[in-house]
């Protein structure tokens, strides 16, 4: 049924492949970004949110907490500052999130959902957020969504700096800088500094849950992160109206591993050095046709270390341990954006990727275990939007994606485990595929209705047992869903008020569980589930001085695993959670801005063992534009302190944190 | 007309309130003068909890008791206890008298972190001994309160640079502890391991016997003899070979020697866990050769047979029952507990659990 649906997704995108022009359209211009930003006509595509910066710049807010008061959109952290931090979009795990800087996936061929404490905000312009699909100009390997960090770039000749401080000796100071350097060549920089102490008071249970008399209230210790980040790039116009960019992002950050809640650490910590240059090009061909190419190289570092008995992890290897991998990338894209008119424009993708991951560390325990690791993909999509009407229009998202895994053997070193990895090679080929179509049945309101086909391929430390007692399991197939998608949107004529409700469902085929049996674990395709909800997203400005809106998700997230799991909620998800802002403006340049976040209760596990209790959140912020493009603001993030954790799985959260920050832009 | 609203009302009220309070109540076997409960620990490796039947019933309870996924049970007289492992290294003792309520945990102690409980054994009414597999401290703990009354330093038995002698098992005869202990090398078991002859009342080293295999993981005590079920090395794949390197251990006491009475050839793989019929003279062993499952098979001590007994899956428990002539087993991949008495088997009918992890029987 799939090939069916891809080849049906081609077909008939061919086939309505027309240059008639259209009348101007009545539809909202939700606009994205593109590195190839003039090249690329934009679908109202009603699974696509974006968030601004504003949302963060002068806060001291985590990138977990910003993206989950989106509708459908559920965040997972284990701690304040550099801690690990992720999300789930409509029922899919985070693994199955594609995350994206500027188009690039961050992807990590070693396997294992994207952390997202590595990515500094005070470098990023907007978020761009995909629920249910993931778009073919983006590539990679991803079912349940795609998250785009758009990074700071300006054509316009302009300044930011800002710092602020907050409890915990949280500090951020960043900067960003954009000016012609001639009449066709264009810098920008951005540089940004942030760290914290991460020293806040938790209570201590001990692991006892039976008992309470050695419960007990402590200070977070070797929690302190830092973290140095910067984008900066250099664009020409050259003649004949060709576009080049070189960017080059880079990120150094360390910090320390502060353990579990009754198992807090001394030493153990981490490392990771970040590298990635990007050159694109931009050649439009003749007045319908443009090609870009682009290749970005990649290098990062990752070390972790631990001292054991001083940290209770790692037992086996008593005394120092330090362990890491160091991974260099080369992704090649080529493309071809074929825009004859305003009624129809396909785009046509050919990418690369070259990972190649292998060992890195300074002991003398583990420089004799050597092993390497490469994986070699390439990748074809297509997608194609076509305008019948001023009240319709149609889009296709094809890709397909064939993998090559080469490894060559080794042991793989980390604290608490080590495996052997046998030699082998394979060759895989995942296909996807997603329509969707807007109808504006008036100009204030707007039909949606989309349905997509995703195949995630398995990430090699699925597919190869990468780790301790974890068994390879090279039949691993690739996970497989199918989302849909209903929707309507209302608005007003003033387009003061809007109102998107949108009905969903995402279902998993073949999810990857790691089944455990007699101490070993192997990756099976055991999983599957179904998420089927309803989103609100109510936008309002009933006043010149008032603005607010509610973002809220019902949603029924099951495993439809067999066994013991069939029926349960899915872990991590909650069944109803909801988002709401509102923000006023008030006399003498004053701007305060309320927000409270809601999720019922969720679940630890997979048996619905554990639970975690519904949960409020409130931020809130008085911000003060003293001058002209200055601006004073101080904040308070989780006023409630709200931090309760199953005991079982407990990582200590911050609880509430106060922020004061100044911002200049010239 | 305003008299008959505020009977309905009322009357409403009333119903819903009764049905609020009549719920249904589990019909779960309890403590029986005279009478034997068997635990289950079950686990799917991140949730773990604590169930219970009758023999007699042959009935899983519904209730249950949550716990750290990876935790032994340790029956003493008419007393459980908890050993929740690595991750939550927490000693707890479980009066069945109370059961289901959650006061039927008299205490829940917090060890060193990392220590990882093994097992524990009785020294007395008040005291017992428990090992720790990830430290090297023995403990004399006082059983009625938890605490810690004396501590034994093992670390001169641990492999060299090891912090840990891998204590794992744990037997008592007279005035004799007998430590059985694996000696890994990290994770490697590169040399055999070896049982430490303590004394019972102090825990000072009296002698030790070392063994031919390597990587025990289980010990039980006949006739003055301690037969040990060893594991043996790893394969690449994390297969256990049929192979002479692993199987099942007899050391005569008195001579203070040790020989592969049964090795994994026999065996079919390595040997896991351990369990006897004193009576019969019967060992019960399961055997992991690879990760599709284990087997279990019971080893004539008198003539050295060996037999199947019944295919399950990896890590399930199994449990002779003296009392009543039943060999209990948890069957971790079907999660099925049943219990074999010769040819006979009885199975316990449950509603949905988790995998069974571990079993114990109290005898009231």
């Amino acid at each position: 049924m799939r090939v069916t649906f891809i080849l049906a997704a081609l077909a008939v995108s061919f086939a309505f492949a027309s240059a008639d022009s259209e009348p101007d359209s009545v539809f909202r211009d939700l606009g994205s970004s593109d590195v190839r930003a003039h090249t690329l006509q934009s679908f109202p595509d009603f699974s696509f949110f974006e968030i601004h910066s504003e949302a963060w710049a002068g806060r001291n807010v985590e990138i977990s907490d910003i993206l989950a008061e989106v509708a459908g959109v559920e965040s997972y952290k284990q701690g304040g500052m550099g801690a690990f931090q992720s999300v789930s979009i409509r029922g899919i795990a985070a693994k199955g999130i594609l995350i994206c800087i500027d188009g690039v996936p961050l992807e990590n061929a070693g396997g294992g959902a994207m952390n997202l404490s590595y990515i500094d905000l005070n470098q990023i312009e907007k978020i761009e957020i995909y629920k249910g699909y993931i778009p073919a100009r983006f590539g990679g390997n991803g079912m349940g969504g795609a998250i785009n960090f758009v990074s700071k770039n300006s054509v316009q000749t302009k300044g930011e700096f800002e710092i602020g401080y907050g409890n915990f000796n949280t500090q951020k100071i960043s900067g960003f800088f954009s000016a012609p350097l001639t009449d066709s060549l264009r810098f920008n920089t951005s540089l940004s500094y942030r760290r914290s102490d991460n020293n806040f008071r938790f209570f201590n249970r001990n692991g006892t849950p039976y008992n309470t008399e050695d419960d007990r209230w402590e200070e977070r210790k070797n929690a302190d992160f830092s973290q140095i980040s910067g984008t900066h790039s250099l664009e020409k116009i050259f003649a004949n109206s060709i576009l080049s960019r070189f960017t080059v992002s880079h990120s150094e950050e360390a910090g320390g591993n502060p353990g579990r809640e009754s198992n807090q650490t001394v030493v153990a910590g981490f490392k990771r050095n970040f590298v990635q240059g990007i050159l694109f090009s931009d050649f439009p061909l003749f007045r319908a046709l443009s090609l870009s190419a682009q290749v970005t190289a990649r290098a990062e570092k990752s070390s972790a270390h631990s001292y054991y008995p001083l940290d209770k992890i790692g037992y086996a290897h008593p005394g120092f341990l330090e362990y890491g991998v160091f991974q260099t990338s080369l992704y090649p894209e080529i493309s071809l954006d074929i825009h004859p008119g305003v009624s129809w424009n396909a785009n046509f993708y050919f990418r690369g990727f070259l990972d190649y991951l292998e060992p890195r560390d300074s002991q003398k325990i583990t420089s004799k275990l050597k092993w390497e690791l490469k994986r070699t993909s390439g990748e074809a999509a297509f997608d194609f939007s076509k305008k019948f009407s001023s009240y319709f229009i149609w889009n296709a998202d094809v890709s397909a994606r064939f993998i090559r895994d080469q490894f060559y053997g080794g042991i793989l070193q980390t604290p608490t485990q080590q495996d052997t990895i046998p030699a082998s090679k394979e060759t895989n080929f995942f296909p996807s595929a997603r329509t969707a179509a807007v109808t504006a049945f008036a100009k204030s309101l707007q039909g949606f209705a989309s349905v997509g086909y995703y195949e995630r391929a398995p990430q090699v430390m699925e597919r190869y047992g990468v780790y301790q007692n974890v068994l390879p399991n090279p039949e691993l197939k690739a996970e497989s869903g199918w989302n849909y998608e209903l929707g309507l949107m209302i608005k007003t004529p003033s387009e003061n008020h809007s109102l998107q409700i949108s009905l969903f469902e995402t279902r998993l085929k073949n999810g990857i569980v790691w089944y455990t049996a007699n101490s070993f674990s192997k990756p099976l395709n055991l999983s599957e589930s179904k998420t089927q909800g309803v989103e609100l997203n109510l936008q309002t400005k009933p006043f010149s001085f008032l603005e607010g809106g509610i973002q809220g998700s019902l949603q029924n997230p099951k495993d439809l695993s067999a066994g013991i799991y069939r029926q349960k909620q899915l872990a991590g998800e909650p069944r109803y959670s909801f988002a709401a802002e509102t923000r006023l403006f008030l006399p003498f340049h004053l701007s305060f801005t309320w927000k409270t976040h809601y999720r019922s209760k969720v679940f630890n596990d997979r048996a619905n063992r554990q639970s975690i209790p519904a949960a409020f959140t409130h931020f809130s912020s008085l911000a003060w534009e003293l001058f002209p493009k200055s601006k004073m603001e101080v904040s308070v993030q989780n006023i409630l302190n709200e931090t309760h954790q199953n005991i079982y799985a407990a990582y200590p959260q911050p609880g509430r944190q106060f922020f004061a920050s100044f911002s200049q832009c010239f | 007309m305003k008299k008959n609203h505020l009977l309905l009302l009322l009357a409403s009220l009333a119903f819903f309130a009764c049905s609020e309070t009549t719920s249904p109540e589990k019909d779960d076997d309890v403590f029986e003068p005279g009478k034997s409960l068997v635990f289950t620990f079950h686990s799917d490796y991140t949730s773990g909890e604590l169930r219970w039947f009758s023999p007699d019933s042959l009935r899983l309870s519904e209730s249950s008791l949550e716990f750290n996924q990876d935790s032994r049970l340790g029956a003493i007289d008419s007393l459980l206890f908890v050993l929740e492992r690595y991750g939550a290294d927490n000693l707890v003792l479980v009066n069945p008298k109370l059961l289901p309520e959650a006061s039927a945990v008299v205490y829940q102690k917090a060890l060193e972190t990392g220590a990882n409980p093994s097992d524990l054994v009785k020294i007395n009414s008040e005291t017992a001994w428990l090992a720790q597999e990830n430290s090297s401290d023995l403990l004399k703990i006082n059983m009625e309160d938890g605490s810690t009354n004396a501590t034994v330093d093992l670390s001169d038995f641990a492999y060299a640079g090891a912090l840990s002698p891998n204590l794992v098992d744990l037997e008592i005869s007279g005035d004799t502890l007998f430590a059985l202990i694996q000696r890994l090398d990290g994770y490697d078991p590169v040399i055999p391991g070896m049982i430490l002859l303590l004394s019972a009342k102090n825990g000072s080293f009296l002698d030790s016997i070392p063994l031919q295999t390597t990587n025990p993981s289980a010990m039980a005590l006949l006739d003055g003899n301690i037969y040990v079920s060893t594991q043996g090395a790893y394969n690449a794949d994390y297969e256990l070979e049929a192979d002479s390197l692993r199987g099942l251990e007899q050391v005569k006491i008195a001579a203070k020697t040790s020989e592969l009475f049964t090795s994994g050839k026999e065996l079919g793989g390595g040997a896991q866990s351990l369990t006897l019929d004193r009576k019969n003279k019967i060992a019960y062993t399961s055997i992991y050769a690879d990760y599709s499952g284990n087997k279990i098979v019971s080893v004539n001590l008198k003539n050295g047979e060996v037999s199947n007994v019944e295919s399950v899956g990896g890590s399930s428990p199994i449990l002779y029952d003296a009392e009543n002539e039943t060999l209990w087993v948890g069957d971790n991949a079907s999660s099925e507990i049943f219990g074999l008495r010769g040819k006979t088997k009885q199975s316990v009918t449950s509603s949905e659990i988790l995998p069974p992890y571990g079993l114990a029987i109290v005898n009231f």
